[in-house]
């Protein structure tokens, strides 16, 4: 295999990832595993083999479900790329090896266009929180909102022991899905990439400054219990934020341990492939910015002295990379809100300029008032759409990851039946990464 | 054809005037009074299958009947919209309309109503109802049945309202969702960099608007009978009303009445977005039963209701929390309590 033919960019960057690409046209189940001119096929007994013998699943059902298929995918936890890295590099670390330099740099395999999606039922509490409805549909209505809907998915329906509680349920298929995701991209190192694309943060001095503004990302996520957080490199995110290059989101650096309301979960998947990190790359590439880092901190923090804390340092910690500008996303909502907005207060008081993603909870009518925290210098505010809208969705004719549709918003039927539910059950409907575009507006 | 059903007042309907306010509510099949322009106006696109007349006055003293009444006309008429109007600038006729509009909710069909900018009833109208401006008088019949027959039109056949029908409509504050040309992420780097460049930008979500209260005058506590109220959700061990975790619909009260302190024996937490865990170790973190006894003992409390009351605030409306609000207060009047401890989780 001679990798020199693929194609190639070259730049002066930084912690410089060549991320190559293998777009997936297509995925199916088949005797061996392997990728084979677009086609990634999956020997599911041998992946079954594999979770359950490393993960500790009791059982497995594996599937697959293609845009336009009359599909739902109920009780999702959680949507991860496949990716791996060659030669003995980190991918997913604090999970499936540990934190190296090799995180972030060199070289990172990519199945685009393909997402495992992790699915299982966990019923009960734990300390009265509990695991929400995410569902995925493949056409119709429903199809519209979810970018997992575009996405080919591999779907991996675990079936816990009965003594596993809520904490060890999910924590398994955490693990099971990792595993899967670099499992099914190793398929891919003998190729050539569909794709090479490069990304880095621009070297410190190597450019006259200031020829073009300078933006960093402040990437909050949720940690509220130990069925809603998230993990760097495998430890769980404090509200002491951390400045990571954004091509260690790349190679998995963040992981979603969230599993709260579907709509505003924040996937591991859109940490790989975040919506504004690739944004904010391909302006660096046209020469529109200069992309300074991602500031990691923590949503959903105890106490406003405690908020107020962690929005100060993030804003300070803007400060010093340099930046002109920030765009903050969040995850969840509720007080998660009042942790995006007093962090945009204190960047703007540092003379950082703000942009901010939300979703909104107007009410199924879209009355209702908007986010209990809304700080002045909120002036510039992206709104995802109202996750509280009612949709539609048509029966379907096959049905993944339960018979049953588990949460908050218990659904008493047949998940297989048409139904009416709000936006919120359905998985990253409205994410505040920006990935869809959806959009909320006066009426 | 769409059917439509035509709810107008006793004036329009022909009846009479003030006088007949009283009027009962009757139905009549096909048109009447300003339901003949509408089906000129309308042609193909619906018929009007029957028109309710109500008086005025009665359309108020018995709301809930006559919303079970217009409910069982449509079913019967087998109505796929409402209208109800134009009532112009006139209050009471503007109430009633937002009544039948709400029937028409309940029964799960559209409707569209007619009213002036500053008719009172338009605070009432479901917030996805679509009113039409109407002028001050039926001096403005012919373009305000016109331009509600547009709305009309595009509601009946499942389309979005375009620019022009919205121009119509009175603005009610009401999100919705469209679609964008870009993602989420390439509007939020674009606006970033307009706004760092100096350009111009529109927020696509503004400050909500939430409505002040002025606080009641201070209280004497030592003289005064005191009520703990949370919104933390707060129960007894097995939470016997089915609290709900969020979104509640309702608050509920439980016995204090010899108590010093809450016990985690006794209760527990069941609010859905917190970590209930050192509530549940001491439940007076919560509701202070515990220090209020205390001041109660020392004098410091003139008297504790021998209730505590609690609903869950977690993602419930605003609108639903005003109504326990008022239900609240009206239970405090009847008790004598003179001021409230309110604490949230």
């Amino acid at each position: 295999m001679n990798l020199a033919t693929a194609p190639r960019v070259r730049s002066n960057l930084v912690h410089q990832l060549e991320l190559y690409n293998y777009t997936v046209r297509d995925l199916r189940l088949g005797e061996e595993t392997n990728w084979a001119e677009g086609v990634l096929t999956v020997n599911a007994e041998a992946l079954k083999k594999h979770l359950i013998a490393e993960a500790g699943v009791r059982r497995m059902g594996i599937a697959v479900a293609r845009p336009g298929e009359s599909a739902r995918i109920v009780n999702i936890l959680d949507a991860i790329e496949p990716r791996v890295k060659p030669d003995n590099g980190q991918i997913f670390p604090g999970f499936l090896g540990a934190m190296d330099g090799t995180v972030g740099r060199g070289v990172t395999h990519a199945l685009n266009g393909c997402a495992v999606l992790i699915c299982g039922s966990v019923p009960g509490e734990v300390a009265s929180q509990v695991v929400s409805e995410a569902m995925v549909d493949m056409t119709g209505p429903g199809a519209r909102y979810s970018p997992f809907s575009r996405t080919r998915n591999l779907i991996l329906w675990c079936d816990f022991y009965d003594d596993h509680d809520p904490v060890k349920r999910v924590s398994v298929a955490r693990y099971a899905g990792l595993l899967a995701a670099r499992w099914l991209a190793a398929a891919t190192l003998d190729h050539a990439p569909d794709e090479i694309r490069i990304y880095g943060v621009p070297e410190n001095n190597s450019s006259p400054k200031k020829q073009v503004p300078q933006v960093v990302y402040i990437c909050p996520g949720m940690l509220l219990s130990d069925l809603h957080q998230t993990f760097l490199s495998g430890s769980a995110l404090t509200s002491t934020p951390t400045v990571v290059h954004p091509t260690q989101l790349m190679d998995g650096l963040l992981v979603s341990g969230n599993y709260d309301i579907g709509a505003t979960r924040n996937p591991t998947y859109l940490y790989q492939r975040s919506p504004i990190v690739e944004e904010l790359f391909s302006y660096q590439e046209k020469g529109l910015l200069s992309f300074m880092g991602v500031i990691v901190t923590k949503c959903l923090i105890e106490g406003f002295f405690g908020k107020q804390r962690s929005a100060y340092l993030a804003a300070q910690t803007a400060r010093l990379l340099d930046a002109d500008g920030v765009v903050i996303s969040i995850e969840e909502c509720g007080h998660a809100y009042a942790d995006q907005m007093l962090t945009c207060q204190a960047c703007e008081e540092m003379g950082v300029k703000t942009v901010l993603i939300m979703a909104e909870s107007a009410g199924a009518t879209g009355a209702k008032p908007g986010p209990i925290a809304f700080a002045e210098a909120a002036d510039a505010v992206i709104s995802v759409g109202n996750m509280d809208e009612v949709v539609s969705l048509p029966a379907v004719e096959a049905i993944y990851g339960g018979p049953w549709s588990c949460g908050r918003w218990m659904m008493e039927r047949m998940a297989l039946e048409a139904m009416e539910t709000p936006l919120a059950n359905i998985f990253a409907a409205t994410s505040q990464m920006g990935a869809g575009r959806l959009k909320g507006e006066t009426r | 054809m769409t059917r439509v059903m035509h709810y107008i007042n006793q004036f329009f309907g022909g009846i009479g005037g003030e006088d007949k306010a009283e009027y009962p509510l009757t139905v009549t099949a096909g048109t009447l009074g300003p339901g003949r322009l509408l089906a000129g106006k309308l042609g193909d696109a619906g018929t009007i299958v029957a028109t309710i007349v109500c008086g005025d006055n009665t359309a108020q003293y018995s709301p809930e009947h006559i919303k079970q009444e217009i409910v069982a006309l449509l079913e019967q008429y087998e109505a796929d919209i409402l209208v109800a109007g134009p009532a112009f600038s006139s209050g009471r006729y503007g109430l009633a309309c937002a009544e039948a509009a709400e029937a028409a909710q309940i029964y799960g069909i559209q409707s569209v109503v007619g009213m002036h900018p500053e008719n009172p009833g338009i605070d009432l109208c479901p917030a996805d109802v679509m009113i039409v401006k109407a002028g001050e008088s039926a001096v403005d019949m012919a373009a305000s049945m016109e331009h509600l027959c547009r709305v009309l039109v595009r509601q009946a056949a499942g389309e979005p309202l375009g620019s022009e029908e919205l121009a119509y409509c009175i603005k009610r504050d009401i999100r919705c969702n469209t679609a964008s040309r870009k993602k989420g992420a390439t509007r939020a780097v674009d606006m970033l960099l307009t706004k760092i460049g100096g350009g111009k930008f529109e927020s696509e979500q503004l400050p909500p608007h939430f409505s002040r209260i002025e606080p009641a005058p201070p209280i004497e506590v030592p003289l005064s009978k005191i009520a703990l109220v949370s919104t933390g959700g707060l129960v007894p061990k097995g939470n016997p009303d089915r609290l709900e975790a969020s979104s509640a619909t309702k608050w509920v009260s439980y016995s204090i009445a010899g108590r010093a302190s809450l016990t985690p024996e006794d209760f527990e937490c069941i609010h859905g977005g917190i970590d209930v865990t050192h509530i549940n170790a001491y439940p007076n973190r919560l509701i202070p039963l515990d220090i209020c006894s205390e001041f109660r003992a020392k004098g410091l409390i003139g008297a504790l209701d021998d209730e505590y009351y609690v609903t869950v605030g977690n993602l419930t409306p605003v609108a639903r929390a005003e109504q326990f609000a008022i239900e609240l207060t009206a239970r405090f009047r009847e008790k004598e309590v003179h001021g409230v401890l309110l604490t949230s989780s």
